[in-house]
C-alpha cells in the first residue's frame, strides 16, 4: 500500500511538430487496467499548454509526444492523474478506478466454450474478453491442439484443420457427443499465456440421425394436435397466450431445424422450403447471421471430393405449420417420489405436397423453454401434463384480451428534486382471469446535469409515427419521453392512450433483433400517440406541445461564462391552428429550495423575453411576445 | 425546419452540459478502451493532440455536437469538448476529424460498438450465483438490477416483476417491483440448507427492452 504515495511525473512540453490526432475520451469510464500498459493520450480542447504530467499509485513513462504509458501498482484500487503547469498550479485532474483485466474466453464459431459446445461445423476459433469489458484488446491466437480418442491434432493460427473438423464430423454422424479436449496458446499483453479445456462436444445439428434423437422418437409416447381438428388456442396466432403465440413471440433456445437429410429428401420432391427465423436471435450480433446463405444439397470441395455441407436452416413460421407433436417423459419428483408425467419435447410438423406423412420441421425442449415463455406461471407444480396444458390451452379459446396501461407522474413535497415515475397495467384475455399485469417505477433527479427537459422541441402528435421515431435522433426520441414526465410532474397526473405498435402483444423487444420476416427490428418499446390530460387543463386533449428553456448567462465561481436554467415551460395548443398556451411552468430555482409545490392548477405564466448579456452579441431572447395569455407565434431561441 | 429547430435543441444542449458538468481543455484518452453502446447515451470529451480546431464526421452513428464556443476568462472562445456519441446499428462506428476549413480529414478513430450488458441481480446485497446463511438471505426485502464495479457505466435498470421458486417446495410466488412480498418472504423462510432459490426477473434496460435474467441462490 505504500505504493499508493508514491508519484511519478513526466513533463509534457507542446511541440509544433506534434501530428495532429484527435482525441476521444469517455467521461464516465475513467478505468486503468492492472498489470496492463495502459496507453494514455493527451489532447486539447483549444490551445495546448505545457505541463507535467503526475501518476499517483501508478508508474508513468512516456512513449511519445502527448503519449504516455501508465501501468498501476499492485493492489491500488484509484490513480490519479494530473496535469501541473509551470507554476505548480494543478490544471486539471483525473481520478481513474484500478480493476484487473478479465480473463479471456474461449470463442468456438462464434460462442463462448466452457466445458459443453454445440457442434455447427465452423472451424474458427478465437480469444476474446468477456462481453461487459470496456476494453478491447485483440488477442492474437498461435497454436491450438485438440485431443480426441487419445489422438492429438494441432495446428497454428484460429482456424482449425479440415482434418480435425472431419474426424469431429464424422464422430457427430454417429455419437450425440463426443469428448475432447482443446487448448490454445495466444499472445495477451504480457506474454504467452495458454487456455485449456475438457469440452463436451454435443452433435445437435445431426440430431434427426443421432440416437438421442432416435431415443425420443422411438420411446417417448406422443400426443398429436393437429391443426385442422384443433379446437383449442393452441394455434391461434391473435391470442397472445396461445402456444404458437408464445413460440413465435419468445426467443427459443436449443431449436432443432429440419434435418439435412429430410431437406434434401423434400427438395428432391419439388417442396419449396422456406428459410427463415423462428424468434429473437437476441444475443447474435446480425452481422453473424450472414451464415444463413448456406448452399444446399452436396457440394464439391476444392479436391474433388463431395462433402455435405454445413447445416441449413429451414425454420418455419408457426402459422405454416399443420400439425404439433408433443413428446411425454415420465419424471420422478424428487420431493414426493411421485411420477409425474410432462412434456419433454416438443414438434412443429408440416405436410408437404401428396405426402402420406409428416416431417418435422422444427422441435425443441419443452420445459426449459416453456420456463422462459412464462406458461410455467400458470402451473402449480414444476411439471407440465400434456392433458393440462391442452387443457389450459383450451381455456383460452376466446382470444380477445384487453390491455390496459397507465403511467403516473409526481413530484413529492417531501423530496422536490425528485420525478416519481409509476406506471401499470395489465394484458387481461378474456373470459379467464388470466393477468399479465406489468408494473415499474423509478425516481429521477431533476438536478441531474443536463436534465433532458431543459431543451426546446416541438412535437406534433399527429405526425408523430414510428418511422418519424427511426428518422429523428435517438436523442430527441429520449427528450421526448422525459418532457412528457416533466410536464406531467407539472400538472399533477396524466393519462396516456399508448399502444404497442408494429409489435405482437407481449413481445419483448430490446437490443437490436431479426422479427420473423428477418427484418432488423430497432428497440423500441412502446410508442405513445397521444396524450390526454386528465383534469386540469380545459378538458380537452392538447397537441402539439412545446417546451421551452428559459435560462441566462452567468458567471460562475471559475469565472465562466456558463448557462444557468431559470425555468422550464411547458405550451400546448388545442389544435394545429390555435394559439400556444403555457399550461405549466416550473421554476428550476424553486426546485432547489423546500419552498417547492406542484401546481394544482395549471399556472398560466407570461413567457418572458430573456435577454442577456451574452459575449460577442449572442443573445439570447425569445421572440414574438404578445399580450398577456397568449403567444400567436412559435417560441424560438436563436443565437 | 425540422432540422433547424433540431440543431437549436443541440446546440443547449451542449451549453447545458457544459455548464453543468465543468469545463476542461485537456482531454485524457486511454487507447483501446473505445467501445459504445446502444440505445445508451456515450459521453465523450473531443480534442486535439495539438489543439488545432476540428469539425467531426460520423460513420455509422449521430454525434450531437457543434462548432459552438464558451468563452473563457480572457474572453477567448474555447471550443466545446463535451458532448455524445449514439452509434447507428453496425458494429464499428468511426469518428473522422476534419480540418473546419478545408473539410480535409486529418485523423480517423474506430469505436466498437456493443450491446449494453446485462446487469447482474442481487437479493440485497447477495450477487447472483451466491452462497448465504439461512437467516442472510431471509432479511433480504428487495432485489437489485445493477452493474458491478467492473462496469462503470452509468445505467440504470428497473426491476418489473419477479417470480420466485424453492427447489424444495413446489411452489411459485410472483411480485412486481424491485421489493418482495410477504408472501415471497414467506416461501424463502421455508428454505432448507442446500435449497436454491431462483428468481425469474424481468428487467427494464434504459433502451425500453424488457429483458428476462434469471438469480440463483443457495441456501448454505
Amino acid at each position: 500500500m505504500k505504493s499508493i504515495f508514491l508519484i511519478s511525473a513526466v513533463t509534457f512540453l507542446f511541440q509544433l511538430s506534434l501530428t495532429a490526432q484527435g482525441v476521444i475520451s469517455f467521461p464516465e469510464a475513467k478505468v486503468l487496467y492492472r498489470n496492463h500498459d495502459n496507453i494514455v493520450r493527451i489532447g486539447f480542447a483549444d490551445k495546448p499548454q505545457d505541463f507535467t504530467l503526475h501518476a499517483h499509485g501508478a508508474d508513468l513513462s512516456k512513449s511519445s509526444e502527448g503519449v504516455f504509458i501508465v501501468r498501476p501498482y499492485e493492489k491500488v484500487r484509484q490513480v490519479a492523474l494530473l496535469c501541473v503547469d509551470s507554476k505548480g498550479d494543478t490544471i486539471s485532474n483525473y481520478l481513474f478506478d484500478c480493476l484487473s483485466l478479465s480473463e479471456p474466453l474461449l470463442q468456438w464459431g462464434g460462442v463462448t466454450v466452457e466445458n459443453e459446445y454445440s457442434f455447427n461445423d465452423d472451424p474458427f476459433i478465437d480469444i476474446r474478453l468477456p462481453s461487459g469489458s470496456l476494453i478491447n484488446i485483440d488477442y492474437k491466437l498461435l497454436n491450438w491442439q485438440i485431443t480426441l480418442n487419445n489422438i492429438s491434432y494441432s495446428g497454428k493460427g484460429n482456424v482449425l484443420s479440415e482434418n480435425i473438423m472431419n474426424t469431429i464430423r464424422n464422430e457427430c454422424q454417429s455419437k450425440a457427443s463426443i469428448d475432447i479436449k482443446l487448448k490454445v496458446d495466444y499472445q495477451n499483453t504480457v506474454g504467452i499465456a495458454s487456455i485449456e479445456k475438457d469440452i463436451r462436444v454435443y452433435s445437435e445439428n445431426y440430431l434427426s440421425n443421432s440416437d438421442e434423437y432416435r431415443n425420443i422418437w422411438n420411446n417417448s409416447r406422443i400426443v398429436v394436435i393437429d391443426k385442422a381438428q384443433n379446437t383449442t388456442a393452441i394455434f391461434d396466432e391473435s391470442n397472445p397466450f396461445s402456444m404458437v403465440s408464445l413460440i413465435r413471440q419468445n426467443y427459443i433456445k436449443n431449436v432443432f431445424p429440419m434435418s439435412v437429410l429430410t431437406a434434401e429428401r423434400l427438395q428432391a420432391q419439388g417442396a419449396n422450403l422456406p428459410i427463415g427465423f423462428l424468434g429473437l436471435v437476441s444475443d447474435a450480433p446480425l452481422i453473424e447471421s450472414d451464415s444463413l446463405k448456406a448452399n444446399y444439397g452436396l457440394e464439391k470441395v476444392e479436391d474433388g471430393n463431395y462433402v455435405y455441407p454445413p447445416r441449413t436452416e429451414y425454420y418455419f413460421e408457426v402459422n405454416d405449420i399443420d400439425r404439433i407433436i408433443l413428446f411425454l417423459k415420465d419424471n420422478a419428483n424428487q420431493k414426493n417420489g411421485l411420477t409425474i408425467n410432462s412434456i419433454s419435447h416438443v414438434a412443429l410438423c408440416k405436410k408437404f405436397g401428396d405426402n402420406d406423412k409428416y416431417d418435422v420441421v422444427l422441435s425443441f425442449p419443452f420445459h426449459s423453454n416453456l420456463l422462459d415463455l412464462g406458461i410455467i406461471a400458470l402451473q402449480e407444480s414444476d411439471e407440465i401434463n400434456a392433458n393440462r396444458f391442452i387443457k389450459m390451452q383450451n381455456e383460452l379459446a376466446d382470444s380477445t384480451a384487453v390491455i390496459n396501461e397507465n403511467y403516473f407522474f409526481s413530484i413529492s413535497p417531501n423530496s422536490p428534486n425528485k420525478v416519481n415515475y409509476n406506471a401499470g397495467g395489465y394484458y387481461l384475455v378474456k373470459n379467464r382471469n388470466r393477468e399479465i399485469d406489468f408494473e415499474f417505477s423509478f425516481s429521477s433527479d431533476l438536478e441531474k446535469p443536463g436534465f433532458r427537459p431543459l431543451f426546446q422541441f416541438d412535437y406534433d402528435a399527429d405526425n408523430f409515427s414510428a418511422e418519424a421515431m427511426h428518422n429523428m435522433n435517438s436523442f430527441s426520441w429520449e427528450a421526448n419521453h422525459d418532457i412528457f414526465k416533466s410536464l406531467n410532474n407539472a400538472i399533477h397526473s396524466v393519462d396516456y392512450d399508448s399502444i404497442i405498435s408494429d409489435i405482437p402483444l407481449m413481445t419483448m423487444y430490446g437490443e437490436d433483433s431479426l422479427d420473423l420476416d428477418g427484418n432488423l427490428v430497432y428497440p423500441i418499446d412502446y410508442h405513445i400517440h397521444k396524450i390526454h390530460f386528465k383534469t386540469n387543463f380545459q378538458n380537452q386533449s392538447a397537441s402539439p406541445l412545446k417546451v421551452v428553456l428559459k435560462h441566462q448567462l452567468e458567471l460562475n465561481s471559475q469565472d465562466r461564462y456558463v448557462f444557468r436554467p431559470i425555468e422550464v415551460i411547458y405550451c400546448a395548443k388545442n389544435n394545429s391552428n390555435s394559439e400556444w398556451f403555457v399550461v405549466a411552468s416550473i421554476d428550476l430555482d424553486s426546485l432547489k429550495t423546500d419552498n417547492y409545490s406542484f401546481l394544482d392548477q395549471p399556472k398560466i405564466e407570461w413567457i418572458q423575453i430573456l435577454e442577456n448579456e451574452m459575449k460577442k452579441g449572442k443573445v439570447i431572447h425569445l421572440k414574438n411576445r404578445k399580450e398577456k395569455g397568449k403567444l400567436n407565434k412559435e417560441i424560438n431561441i436563436d443565437f | 425546419m425540422v432540422k433547424e429547430k433540431m440543431k437549436k435543441t443541440i446546440v443547449i444542449l451542449i451549453f447545458v452540459a457544459n455548464s453543468l458538468i465543468g469545463f476542461s481543455q485537456i482531454v485524457v484518452s486511454i487507447d483501446n478502451q473505445n467501445t459504445l453502446y446502444h440505445g445508451y447515451k456515450n459521453r465523450i470529451k473531443i480534442g486535439t493532440m495539438d489543439g488545432r480546431p476540428f469539425d467531426l464526421k460520423v460513420h455509422n452513428g449521430k454525434i450531437i455536437y457543434d462548432t459552438t464556443f464558451v468563452y473563457n476568462q480572457n474572453d477567448e472562445p474555447v471550443q466545446c469538448v463535451e458532448t455524445f456519441l449514439y452509434p447507428g446499428y453496425e458494429r464499428k462506428t468511426k469518428v473522422v476529424f476534419v480540418e473546419p476549413d478545408t473539410g480535409l480529414p486529418f485523423d480517423t478513430l474506430e469505436f466498437n460498438v456493443k450491446s449494453l450488458p446485462a446487469p447482474t441481480i442481487s437479493l440485497g446485497p447477495l450477487k447472483n450465483g451466491s452462497e448465504a446463511h439461512r437467516g442472510t438471505i431471509r432479511a433480504q426485502t428487495r432485489l437489485f438490477a445493477k452493474y458491478s464495479a467492473e462496469i462503470p457505466l452509468n445505467v440504470s435498470f428497473s426491476i418489473l416483476s419477479w417470480e420466485v421458486s424453492i427447489t424444495s417446495i413446489s411452489k411459485r410466488i410472483v411480485g412486481k417491483g424491485a421489493y418482495l412480498t410477504n408472501e415471497a418472504r414467506d416461501l424463502i423462510r421455508q428454505a432448507e440448507s442446500g435449497d436454491k432459490i431462483t428468481f425469474m426477473t424481468n428487467i427494464k434496460h434504459p433502451n425500453g427492452g424488457i429483458y428476462r435474467r434469471n438469480a440463483e441462490f443457495t441456501v448454505r
